[in-house]
């Protein structure tokens, strides 16, 4: 069993440690998160907060700000601000979420080439690395996805409510604009914390990923979130032990790994249950 | 004197300059049972939704009696996503929400309840099912459940039988029916098959933006002229031509 000596050897250093908690930690909040964004339909928030979360990183280093001070505030705030244009009607989610992206992103290259000296610093926001991941990451990341985890449990069927039928959670009395905001909040802080670790391009599979894996399982809303929960820290797992092996970069070979998950439970599913 | 459970006085509701609804006024009593109809686009949802509280009010008032629990079933499921992942029995417990306090869980007292409702639709064996796997019919039984199981005192439908072929309808209005004679809910509905509806309700309220009759159904017969969209010949009509049809 040399190979899986190898695969675990990964972990006997500290990077491929921290990368290990704070994998963990996003792959929980990310997919719990997911989960009530996917079924709502509104899971390309996550895409266009990433984007954000880009250029915010190019405003951090022009300034010489700690990229991922400025980066948390801005992103919640634009995370608040798309969730009202799309409350109001006055645009939908996805062209809300199409501007708010491509805006940013212009504004995040143009800060590149003003800035110059930083692109080096701003690719490594792209695709993220665990190199850089430090210990205040770590503690970051482990106290927000306990509270994201908080969030979800004591808010769980007011959630779900709403994510099903945000009508019939307004008549039962269940403040779904309180609660539509704290998951745009939340929303926010899950890309800010990934994308050092994960990269701004590819974040937002880690909201879509687990439970669109989770709902080939065709079970109840419960069920769905904890295997989506499952699924997605598994694979972040592997995923590290995997690159490390191969020399893979991280984010991409667990992107990589959902994918793969995706066709295998779908193709399973095809074949054992033709019938729904 | 009987106390009014909801009271709508003189209300309007705007989108943006346009008034879909004028100047709407009508009680609903203990017991009521109310069917609202009218020419597509004309109000009858927008009322519902100012009733719900789903749709701010630009004149007037609606006075909802203290405490009362509104069962709410809306004209789909609201995701019409049939890969939603969801059971029967987690979407009928989202009924029970709306009595309970943070941090909402649920208990064998909610579980029962749900029991009891499925029980008495007859939909026992879906329970564990995912919604989406169910016919249009089953979902609608599904919503009503949801709708029962936080034992209200007054149900709120927007088309609820549109989605039902007729037998199912008949059925269907046969049970709302039962809840208001027996458990003494009220309940007001907005339908375009008055012909069925008819013989159940104890009003009629029929719109055009503004409330342009409100009685009984026979009183409604008679008002030949109330409108062109309601030919109340033709609702005789197609009453007889269902019943010979059946008898084929
Ligand atoms: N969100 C909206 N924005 C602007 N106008 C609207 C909106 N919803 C409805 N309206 C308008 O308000 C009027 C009343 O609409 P409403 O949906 O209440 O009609 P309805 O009686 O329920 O019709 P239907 O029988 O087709 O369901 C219509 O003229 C419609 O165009
Ligand atoms: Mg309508």
């Amino acid at each position: 069993m040399e190979w899986i000596e190898l695969l675990f050897s990964a972990f006997r250093y500290t990077f491929m440690v921290r990368a290990l908690i704070v994998g963990i930690a996003i792959a929980l909040s990310s997919s719990f998160i997911g989960s009530f964004l996917v079924l709502k339909k509104f899971s390309m928030i996550g895409h266009g907060l990433s984007h954000v979360a880009f250029a915010a990183v190019a405003i951090g280093l022009v300034t010489n700000t700690a990229p991922l001070i400025i980066a948390m505030p801005i992103v919640v705030l634009v995370a608040i601000f798309i969730l009202k244009l799309n409350e109001n009607a006055q645009l939908h989610g996805d062209a809300a979420i199409g501007l708010t992206a491509t805006f940013a992103m212009a504004l995040g290259t143009t800060l590149a080439s003003v800035g110059g000296g930083f692109k080096v610093d701003l690719y490594s926001y792209l695709f993220g690395s665990i190199l850089t991941i430090q210990q205040i990451d770590v503690w970051l990341s482990i106290v927000f996805s306990i509270i994201i985890s908080l969030v979800v449990m004591l808010y769980y069927h007011d959630l779900f409510a709403m994510t099903y039928d945000e009508s019939f959670a307004i008549v039962s009395k269940i403040k779904t604009k309180r609660l539509n905001t704290i998951l745009a909040i939340l929303t926010g802080i899950t890309i800010v914390i990934g994308i050092r670790a994960i990269g701004t391009i590819l974040i937002s599979s880690f909201i879509v990923f687990p439970t669109v894996i989770a709902m080939q399982f065709s079970k109840g809303f419960k069920v769905t979130i904890l295997i989506a929960a499952t699924s997605s820290i598994v694979t972040v797992i592997l995923g590290l032990m995997v690159s490390y092996v191969f020399d893979f970069p991280s984010g991409s070979t667990i992107v990589l790994l959902n994918g793969l998950l995706f066709i295998v439970v779908y193709v399973f599913n095809r074949i054992l249950r033709p019938a729904h | 004197m009987e106390i009014n459970q909801i009271a709508v006085s003189n209300v309007t509701v705007k989108y943006f300059n346009y008034e879909a609804v004028i100047q709407a006024s009508f009680e609903v009593k203990p017991k009521d049972f109310i069917a609202i109809i009218g020419a597509n686009g004309s109000g009858k949802t927008t009322l519902i939704k100012a009733l719900l509280g789903l749709k701010s009010i630009s004149e007037g008032t609606i006075f909802k009696s203290k405490d009362l629990n509104i069962g709410y079933l809306p004209q789909h499921t609201a995701s019409d996503d049939r890969h939603f992942p969801a059971t029967v029995e987690e979407i009928i417990g989202m009924g029970r929400l709306s009595k309970k306090r943070f941090p909402k869980r649920m208990n064998t007292d909610d579980y029962l309840e749900i029991s009891k409702v499925l029980e008495y639709l007859d939909i026992v064996q879906l329970r564990k099912k995912r919604i989406g796997t169910l016919s249009g019919g089953q979902q609608q039984r599904v919503l009503l459940a949801r709708a029962l199981v936080c034992e209200p005192d007054i149900l709120i439908m927007d088309e609820p039988t549109s989605a039902l072929d007729q037998s199912m309808r008949d059925q269907f209005f046969r049970l709302l029916k039962t809840l208001n004679d027996e458990l003494g809910v009220s309940i007001i509905l907005v339908t375009h098959d008055i012909a069925t509806a008819g013989e159940f309700v104890n009003r009629v309220i029929y719109m055009d933006q503004r409330i342009v009759f409100d009685g009984s159904f026979e009183h409604f017969c008679e008002k030949k002229n109330l409108s062109p969209f309601i030919h109340t010949h033709d609702i005789q009509l197609t009453k007889e031509e269902r019943e010979t049809d059946g008898v084929d």
